[in-house]
């Protein structure tokens, strides 16, 4: 063949080679995770508890985060766009109020590891999760923010 | 005078096969195939997972490199996408008769113009010798230390038998390699499937019972043996399928 032929894989068996590609990659990811993670913060600048959730648990914790907010309890919404990149940074910025954080989920506890690992365990992380298909209430997601408040649940 | 070199279409480097594994000889038939046709520039092999992962080095030719068993589903693209490339796939048993069954039997029954050179050493060989959906009845390996035991593992898969039920393919054949006379026969049978396809004709499949000596634990004149011996008797030799010589008889 007078042209050299194209070869299409994704394997690499010499070592030295896939160590580069591997650099390569993870230069890649570092660069989506600098700029492409995204979060909604609601009621977080004077937030001494954080309720943490995405999707259809979020909007339930939105309402929770308004009535908890009636009562006079200082409560924000982390809500992430992106699950990956993790948003780390409005985490992080959150420390300097919040003291307790709440992960809602719509299952066994999943984004609770991402959160204690963005907030580097500084602060305990409690779950407020339904499962298999249900849904909690705003009451349900508010009564773990008043337990919260009150210092019990750690 | 050359009277003996390699083919064109076969690259310049060393093949990592075993010794006396028997995919040298089927990688040099395909490529003395290649060269005799003149569809050197425009072939495009897909290349499968286990043993013969690395054809894409081996032959001179555009190659694919496919996830496990989706070799014909790749080629499937490709000939749609290029239909005026000759696409052939290599594929082995645990590629082509477990993970890829599916891709298979459809692709045939697409009648899809592709040619399928299909391995058959009823064993999965690089990853050591595991059972593999073709291997015999009461045969040892791996996974299988007292032979396979049909009660608990079934039989194995004829894929040219299977295969030859459907109305799409234009060509199904079996064939092997132990001797010179077979090896003979094998490339004509393989120079018709890329013949078939040149003609428009459709789904060639070729199968080439094999020889694993490595994780058979025979001796390679053991392993050709028992091709005869064992293998064939289960995976008769022949013409499985043969639509353009059937339109014939019909119309005679």
């Amino acid at each position: 063949m007078e042209r050299k032929r194209n070869i299409i894989n994704s394997l690499s068996l010499v070592p030295e080679e896939l160590e580069q590609f591997n650099f390569a990659r993870y230069e890649k990811y570092a660069e989506i995770e600098r700029t492409e993670a995204r979060a909604e913060e609601y009621r977080m600048e004077d937030a001494e508890i954080c309720v943490a959730a995405f999707g259809i648990a979020s909007r339930v914790s939105r309402n929770a985060v308004d009535a908890a907010r009636e009562m006079g309890i200082k409560v924000g919404l982390i809500r992430p766009i992106t699950l990956w990149p993790f948003p780390v940074d409005p985490f992080k910025r959150s420390l300097s109020t919040v003291k307790k954080y709440i992960s809602v989920e719509l299952n066994m506890g999943q984004m609770i590891e991402d959160v204690r690992l963005a907030t580097e365990c500084r602060r305990p992380v409690t779950l407020c999760n339904r499962a298999g298909g249900m849904i909690p209430t705003p009451e349900q997601v508010l009564e773990a923010i008043k337990a919260a408040a009150n210092g019990g649940e750690q | 005078m050359v009277v003996f070199k390699k083919p064109h279409a076969l690259s310049d480097v060393p093949l990592h096969y075993c010794p006396g594994c028997t995919h040298g000889i089927v990688h040099r038939l395909v490529a003395e195939v290649i060269d005799e046709l003149g569809i050197e520039g425009k072939t495009i092999g897909i290349a499968p997972v286990g043993c013969s992962v690395m054809a894409y080095n081996y032959f001179e030719c555009d190659m694919i490199e496919a996830a496990h068993g989706r070799a014909p589903a790749v080629a499937t693209g490709v000939k749609r996408a290029n239909p005026d490339n000759i696409v052939f796939t290599y594929q082995g048993d645990g590629d082509l008769a477990s993970i890829g069954t599916a891709e298979t039997v459809h692709s045939a029954a697409r009648n899809e113009n592709i040619t399928v050179i299909f391995i058959n050493n009823a064993i999965y060989g690089m990853t050591g010798g595991q059972m593999a959906p073709t291997s015999l009845p009461g045969q040892v390996t791996q996974t299988s230390p007292y032979g396979r035991d049909v009660n608990l593992c079934g039989y194995p898969v004829k894929i040219c038998e299977m295969l030859a039920q459907l109305d799409g393919p234009e060509y199904l054949e079996r064939v092997t390699v132990n001797n010179v006379k077979q090896i003979k026969n094998a490339k004509r049978a393989i120079k018709k499937a890329f013949q078939n396809q040149i003609d428009g004709k459709g789904f060639s499949l070729i199968e080439v019972i094999s020889s694993c000596p490595t994780n058979w634990g025979m001796t390679p004149q053991a392993a050709l043996k028992w091709i005869d011996e064992k293998m064939i008797p289960y995976y008769p030799l022949g013409v499985y399928k043969d639509r353009s010589a059937e339109k014939k008889e019909d119309k005679q």
